[in-house]
């Protein structure tokens, strides 16, 4: 994979390049925005990790550059801001995901290849994770939904009805299985809550999204 | 002692305004009725002797005019009461001792219980006379009624006195109630528009003090926020080396690097806390807040976390975002590493938030705070930050074992909810964060 690192602290920068060298990966090395910037007007990568302190500016401002362009490019933020705050307006602003130093360079890794991963599934569809057509795009790993480029607020049962049914996406989920999910949630659950869910599911998502299989259970085409 | 315990006693401006101007006016009032009814007195006893000299001359007149006239008599004016009684009398014969004895020389004369006008002319005495008696009942009716005149003036006072200083007040009840109802984090100056020339200076002093302590607690977050930076980025790039390091004695040393993470981002919770994080209101989407947090803790979490937000896609409540989070975060990886199974978080109905672990044998909850829980990689801080923030932002935490389960419930004020009174929020506000701390819940052990 082709990524890019903008990061301004030389030692952690060539700490990460050299593990991700070492993965295979083709690393490129911005120390400011006005360098990260000019490689991504280049183009061509898979994945950008981007620290938000550089030294010529935000890198919130580059990532909110590159989505205003239509740059959809999935973006992990690596930074020290730890807060919440910093975090929510990191994926507000188009991050797909955000980690705090020190991290893991495993767990680094792991997050880069899940993203370029995702955004090679849905490379035909500009960017985003899984393309379930008719406008929907889903990040299993992080447990979102878009529809239309808004993202859907899902609840968490709603959430794990819907993975057990990307998880089995072409073949039927019989409704005992479904059932099975849930129980996660309450030890005892209604008779009609996986259609409740199913419902509320086709209400957020589309009409057409999960098929009913009649006296099999329910399926994602 | 005695001179705290009458600072401490509480008295209203308005009702003391009230009551002092009140009583001036009152005092007044009484004052000037007490000279009227005095001048009334006299008037009225003019007047009466007025009546009485016209009596007698209207008697002479009659004498003069018929000289047969019977004397003596006696003629009461209103008969059976003898309140004013005329008494003609013969100079040669001698007087009657009732109703009064005899009298000696023209002229008015008081005697016990009458006011009597005695004059000798056309060979007669004539004497009129006024009861006393009916003299005062003349003057306490006279009293009375100009007092009933008075009353509805008095109530009318009472009421503009009571109204005028309400609006003269206002402006204090007003500037009062706009400072006690700030939010904690409001800091922003206090309005000067429309206040009297008193106050001015009050407000412009409060807004100046209040700029002051924007200023300190902008400092504080910016030390926090560059801390963070100066603190986070060598350690990762010390983690970053020794991960990397083909030393297995390097790598052997993350861990500790680690633990020195977790000390360094508790510091981080105290700095953050001294500069006041938790006095935010928000509001914070308690499922959006908790799911973030998840996806952080998760990957390096040692026990499986599940998260049931109640089938809720939110729950705003009244809390600042960061302060939450922070508060979850400890809670949630203190459970994680003291636990023995999977985290649950339950969000139930309202704004209450469950986090449940399974808990070895005998674990107790009554430990020391700032003391780390046996084979804690933490520091001890978490729970003492937790209950700090908590009490900063209103938020009911309780901690409770039952058999292997332990379980915290936060009860959170709904966003919208009118915030605890600010004014009880400055008892306790300090929370010293020694290593040994007196009581309260803490790291399960």
């Amino acid at each position: 994979m082709r990524l890019l690192v903008a990061e301004d602290a030389a030692d952690l920068a060539e700490t990460l390049l050299r593990a991700l060298r070492a993965e295979g990966h083709d690393v490129t090395h911005a120390a400011t925005a006005l360098e990260a910037r000019a490689w991504l007007d280049a183009g061509g990568f898979d994945c950008v990790v981007l620290d938000l302190g550089l030294p010529d500016g935000s890198g919130m401002m580059l990532l909110r550059g590159m989505r205003r362009a239509g740059d959809r490019t999935p973006v992990i933020i690596a930074t020290a801001r730890d807060l919440i705050s910093d975090r929510i307006a990191g994926l507000d602003a188009g991050a797909n995901d955000y980690v705090v130093k020190p991290y893991d360079l495993r767990e680094l890794s792991a997050r880069i290849r899940a993203q370029a991963r995702a955004a090679k599934g849905a490379a035909q569809d500009h960017g985003g994770p899984v393309d379930l057509g008719g406008g929907l795009r889903v990040d299993r790993e992080a447990a979102r939904v878009w529809r239309d480029g808004a993202e859907v607020r899902l609840t968490a049962r709603e959430w794990t009805v819907l993975e057990a049914l990307l998880a089995a996406r072409g073949r039927v989920m019989p409704k005992a299985a479904l059932e099975e999910a849930l129980i996660a949630f309450d030890a005892e659950i209604e008779g009609n809550a996986v259609e409740v869910y199913v419902s509320r599911l086709r209400a957020k998502l589309g009409a057409g999204l999960i098929e009913t299989r009649r006296g099999l259970g329910y399926m994602l085409p | 002692m005695k001179r705290d315990r009458q600072n401490q006693r509480r008295w209203s401006l308005s009702r003391k305004l009230n009551l002092r101007v009140l009583g001036l006016v009152l005092g007044a009032w009484a004052l000037t009725i007490g000279l009227a009814l005095f001048e009334l007195d006299a008037d009225m006893n003019e007047l009466f002797d007025g009546e009485l000299q016209a009596l007698v001359e209207t008697t002479v007149l009659a004498l003069d005019a018929q000289p047969s006239a019977a004397i003596p008599r006696t003629l009461g004016i209103r008969t059976g009461r003898d309140e004013r009684v005329l008494r003609i009398l013969d100079p040669a014969a001698r007087p009657p001792a009732m109703p009064w004895p005899a009298l000696v020389g023209d002229g008015y004369h008081d005697v016990p219980g009458w006011r009597v006008l005695r004059r000798e002319a056309e060979g007669a005495i004539i004497e009129a006379a006024h009861s006393l008696a009916w003299r005062r009942e003349e003057m306490i009716e006279a009293a009375v009624a100009m007092g009933l005149a008075v009353l509805p003036l008095l109530a009318l006072l009472l009421w503009a006195l009571s109204a005028t200083t309400r609006a003269l007040t206002r402006p204090v009840a007003d500037l009062s109630e706009q400072v006690a109802s700030r939010s904690p984090d409001d800091l922003s100056p206090v309005p000067e528009a429309g206040l009297p020339d008193e106050l001015r200076p009050l407000a412009s002093a409060f807004s100046t003090y209040l700029a002051r302590i924007a200023t300190l607690r902008e400092g504080e977050r910016d030390f926090a926020a560059n801390a963070a930076h100066e603190l986070r980025t060598p350690l990762a790039e010390a983690r970053a080396y020794l991960q990397l390091s083909a030393d297995p004695d390097a790598r052997a040393a993350v861990a500790r690097l680690d633990a020195l993470g977790r000390r360094v981002e508790r510091l981080l919770q105290i700095a953050r806390l001294q500069g006041e994080i938790g006095l935010g209101r928000g509001p914070a989407d308690l499922v959006r807040i908790v799911s973030l947090v998840l996806h952080e803790l998760r990957p390096r979490s040692p026990r499986p976390i599940r998260f049931d937000d109640g089938d809720r896609e939110s729950a705003m409540v009244a809390a600042d975002p960061d302060a939450l989070a922070i508060i979850l975060r400890n809670l949630i990886e203190n459970a994680a590493e003291h636990g023995t199974g999977p985290v649950r978080i339950h969000l139930l109905s309202g704004a209450t938030l469950t986090i449940t672990n399974p808990a070895a044998p005998g674990t107790r909850l009554s430990e020391h705070r700032g003391q780390p829980g046996k084979g804690s990689l933490g520091s001890g801080l978490g729970l003492s930050i937790v209950d700090r923030l908590a009490e900063d932002m209103g938020i009911d935490v309780a901690y409770r074992v039952e058999g292997q389960k332990v379980t915290v419930t936060l009860h959170f004020d709904e966003a919208g909810d009118p915030p605890d009174d600010p004014k009880d929020k400055s008892s306790g506000r300090r929370v010293s964060f020694r290593r040994k701390g007196k009581s309260g819940a803490a790291g399960q052990d």
